[in-house]
């Protein structure tokens, strides 16, 4: 079965049972990681998520980031709340499919990328030369979210 | 006495007095987790950019560590850097002064 599928209506994605569980436990937990962004350097996870503006500017920095941070968190809770309310509320049954607008579409296409972002920093990834440890459970999860995003991507590019 | 708002609005609407022809740019920096085709999709969608001017830029950041992606002012280049985090990519801006 095709992961993901454009269709006249918007573009299809499906997902095991098991896999719509995890992506909505991931949500979940950037929607609480992101609930204490009041201090992003507390945290590399949050540092690169809400990056500096300006480099070598602390100034400007600190004005940019009083007036844009709040929402920068609000547009990335709501996107990760998405998810979460298109696969939590789903029929128990063994496999979740959702049909995406466009404008969902990139919405899942920024969130998917931020939950693999924040798994990045947990796993260390910072630089090319990165070499995952053997079968790391997480590492595993990385490359899932970036095969969901690829496909998804390749329906959206149509 | 003005409060400390309103005095950094005055300092950002003098600077842009002093310096008005200066342009900011907006700059994409490279880093290991975004893919090709993501950073792709976010130029032709955000910026519009054709898909050959989208890979073109996306290989420059990814070659030579960064490329600029807009120029202009500098509230304008703040709304593409914020755009830019709000999708995940790493983005600054600054005085193109180099």
């Amino acid at each position: 079965v095709r992961r993901a599928k454009h269709t006249p209506d918007g573009v299809v994605l499906r997902f095991s049972d098991i896999e719509a569980d995890i992506l909505v436990t991931l949500a979940e937990q950037f929607v609480q990681l992101l609930g204490d962004a009041e201090d992003p350097e507390d945290d590399p996870v949050l540092e690169r998520l809400l990056p500096s503006a300006y480099r070598d500017d602390p100034e400007n920095e600190a004005e940019f980031r009083r007036f844009t941070q709040t929402d920068l968190v609000d547009q990335k809770v709501a996107g990760a709340l998405g998810i979460v309310e298109a696969l939590g509320n789903r029929a128990a049954d063994n496999s979740a499919e959702v049909t995406l607008s466009n404008a969902e579409a990139g919405s899942w296409l920024r969130s998917l990328n931020d939950l693999r972002l924040a798994v990045s920093v947990r796993l260390g990834i910072v630089d090319e030369n990165y070499v995952p440890p053997d079968d790391d459970e997480t590492f595993t999860v990385y490359i899932w979210l970036g095969m969901i995003q690829g496909a998804l991507l390749d329906e959206v590019d149509r | 006495v003005a409060d400390t708002l309103e005095r950094t609005e005055e300092d950002t609407g003098l600077q842009m007095l002093v310096e008005p022809d200066r342009p900011w740019v907006t700059i994409v920096w490279n880093d290991p987790v975004n893919g090709m085709d993501y950073v792709v999709w976010v130029f032709t969608s955000y910026f519009g950019f054709s898909k050959a001017e989208a890979r073109k830029r996306m290989l420059q950041v990814h070659h030579e560590g960064k490329a600029v992606v807009a120029t202009g002012g500098r509230e304008e280049m703040e709304r593409h850097v914020y755009a830019m985090h709000g999708y995940g990519l790493w983005a600054t801006l600054q005085k193109d002064d180099e």
